[in-house]
């Protein structure tokens, strides 16, 4: 199975800024991807790189086996949504919808009007003129409509109420069911879409940290709450990733999996084991109070 | 049962569970169809592969099988099956439990006994 | 191969505002001079020939229009994978056969001026400048597209360079031309350089200045490629 996109030690520099470094890693074809990781961590400036709209400081990249730069049998397979898109201030909804169509091979334009009316927007209003949350919509409705093999999408929500989310998640999972195709998605909104995501790539600050499929990260960290003696005698020796304390109690996240003989310790030991969600997982992993040595 | 998936276990063995408990209670009766595995993704809004894993979970310890171009179906005895696996978790969960939970209260296994006979009646 | 060339022109076509940006403001502000102009020469009395300037509106309206079409175009397009050489010659296009149309249409013009309404009947020369109109249509025709052309490229470049390099590297381009410019511009004061300028450019006629705007061009149209293909978002 060939790689959509390969990354190896690409670098981004600015002046002396690392804003990436020697980031590695392979996306598979046909599964959903979360690109994760705080503001500034590095997510766009990848996305960037790889769509060619961007050019790396250092490093070998590849999309569909060819660089992408200038590539048009690679490029006219990518669609990129962006937060940040500016479009032309003299067009119309429809006009956008009309130029993308053009451009990709793929598009489905039934898909495309259900996916307005979906959404409620008026064709014919002029961009400058809609809201944060209807620019959102546009997007959205590019990036499914556009059925690119490879369709990255790049905090896509933002203005957007919980309603029109849910329904991005809906039609996003039922197109890729009937039609798949290679998903990445970049936001900070981790816990609405922890559970689409088959793999997840989290970067902080230039450097990827994570790169592990979904199922097996969640099962990664757990919480132990207790009286501090006791949580300090159970975590001995495991790895801490984070640590509160409040009065005579500690609340400690372990990364690694808890077997079971070591669950029934820890319930004698009066202590309290509580699942970590993939969003608290990661907010501790990239937090700068982390704690990175053992107990 | 909440319908929403919780961060309690893997979402994959949470699927298989719903299925489980839907055969169990008779609403997935034996040699009917189950939803397919791009129906409990959208539904639950999960990524269709670990839908999957859930559905193949069932499929391995022969709860459901695959009819070729058709989709997943209840396997015969698959309720009977699952009723003795449940027997076998209750006695787990709540008897072992139970009489932990005693044992730490200073509880005798008459007076145990006794309470069980009392919570019958009530 | 995908082709995606057509989708680079319907981006600049697209909305129906482009019709104004491309055709509307230039051709609207060539005709707010005409008419400015036509009301002055007939309070005149239309005895003189009265000869304007307001034939350059449109030249620099384009110009404006390019700068400001590529420039929200451009970030568009790169967003949309388009590749910056499609993009280029796609625009290319659509600049060229801009040119050729506003060059039929002011020959048109330019020969209902002269030839049906007697200089519009008030001995105004909009259109039918001295030496425009001297070479006869052909020569007409390719002044007025040459000289479009290469205001559509020079804003082309323009917005390139701004794409590029921000507004920075277009405040600093224009320090760098003004420099050398204005000593030139010194030099041929004391050495008393206009004569042979003028004769030499008198010597080649409308026509033959006018093609010396093809390699200008030619050069605006590579520093546009160049430049974009650098540009990032």
């Amino acid at each position: 199975m060939s790689k959509v996109v390969e990354v190896t030690r690409l670098s981004k520099v600015y002046g002396n800024v690392r804003a990436l470094n020697e980031v590695s890693f392979s996306i598979e074809p046909n599964k959903i991807y979360g690109l994760l990781g705080r503001n500034g961590a590095g997510k766009t400036t990848i996305m960037h790189i790889i769509t060619a709209q961007l050019f790396a400081s250092s490093g070998d990249l590849k999309v569909f086996g060819e660089s992408p730069y200038e590539n048009d049998r690679i490029l006219s397979q990518i669609c990129f949504i962006k937060e940040s898109q500016k479009y032309p201030d003299i067009f119309r909804i429809v006009d956008v919808l009309d130029v993308a169509a053009s451009l990709y091979p793929n598009w489905d334009t039934a898909f495309a009007n259900s996916l307005l009316n979906d959404f409620n927007l008026p064709a014919k209003r002029k961009i400058k003129k809609l809201s944060r949350g209807m620019l959102s919509s546009v997007g959205i409705i590019v990036g499914l409509a556009s059925h690119a093999p490879l369709t990255i999408f790049d905090e896509p929500y933002l203005g957007l109420d919980a309603v029109a989310r849910s329904l991005f998640y809906d039609r996003l999972l039922q197109d890729y069911s009937e039609n798949p195709r290679t998903v990445i998605l970049s936001t900070h909104l981790i816990d609405e879409v922890s559970k689409l995501l088959e793999h997840v790539l989290v970067l902080d600050k230039g450097e990827l940290i994570i790169d592990e499929e979904a199922e097996t990260l969640r099962g990664q960290a757990n919480t132990i709450v207790g009286a501090s003696p006791k949580v300090a005698e159970f975590t001995n020796g495991k790895k801490i990733v984070h640590r509160d304390e409040f009065g005579a109690l500690t609340s400690v996240t372990l990364l690694g999996g808890l077997e079971a003989t070591e669950r029934s310790h820890a319930q004698t030991l009066g202590l309290e084991i509580a699942p970590v969600s993939l969003q608290q997982l990661i907010v501790q992993l990239t937090t700068e109070k982390f704690d990175r040595k053992a107990a | 049962m909440s319908l929403l998936i919780d961060d309690n276990s893997p979402i994959f063995v949470q699927i298989a569970e719903r299925i489980e408990n839907d055969i169990i209670e008779g609403v997935l009766p034996e040699e009917t169809q189950v939803p397919s595995t791009n129906q409990f993704a959208v539904f639950y809004q999960i990524n269709p592969a670990t839908a999957a894993k859930g559905v193949n979970l069932l499929v391995d310890t022969g709860i459901l099988y695959k009819k070729r171009g058709i989709g997943m179906f209840v396997a015969e005895g698959a309720r009977a099956k699952l009723m003795e696996k449940r027997r076998e978790q209750f006695f787990e969960q709540y008897i072992v439990t139970m009489l932990h939970e005693a044992e730490k209260l200073g509880i005798t296994i008459e007076q145990l006994t006794q309470m069980i006979q009392k919570g019958v009646k009530v | 191969m995908v082709n995606r060339f057509y989708g680079v022109l319907k981006l600049h076509i697209a909305s129906p505002d482009s019709k104004a940006r491309w055709v509307g403001f230039p051709w609207g502000i060539l005709f707010t001079s005409f008419l400015v102009n036509i009301i002055i020469s007939v309070m005149l009395g239309g005895n003189k020939a009265i000869y304007t300037g307001g034939l350059s509106s449109i030249f620099i309206y384009m110009l404006i229009g390019c700068i400001v079409g590529v420039n929200s175009t451009f970030p568009f397009a790169l967003g949309l994978c388009i590749r910056r050489k499609d993009y280029f010659l796609g625009t290319a296009l659509v600049l060229f056969l801009l040119s050729l149309g506003d060059a039929i249409f002011l020959c048109l013009f330019s020969f209902i001026e002269s030839d049906l309404t007697d200089n519009w009947w008030s001995q105004l020369h909009f259109l039918n400048l001295p030496f425009i109109s001297e070479g006869g249509w052909f020569a007409q025709f390719t002044i007025y597209f040459l000289m479009m052309l290469h205001f559509c490229f020079l804003g082309f470049a323009i917005a390139s360079l701004n794409r590029r390099f921000g507004s920075a590297g277009v405040y600093g381009f224009s320090g760098l031309i003004l420099l050398p410019g204005s000593i030139v511009g010194i030099l041929a004061n004391y050495y008393n350089w206009w004569e042979a300028i003028f004769n030499w450019l008198g010597q080649q006629g409308a026509l033959g200045i006018t093609l010396w705007l093809i390699p200008l061009t030619v050069l605006y149209a590579f520093l546009s490629y160049g430049l974009l293909r650098k540009a990032t978002i």
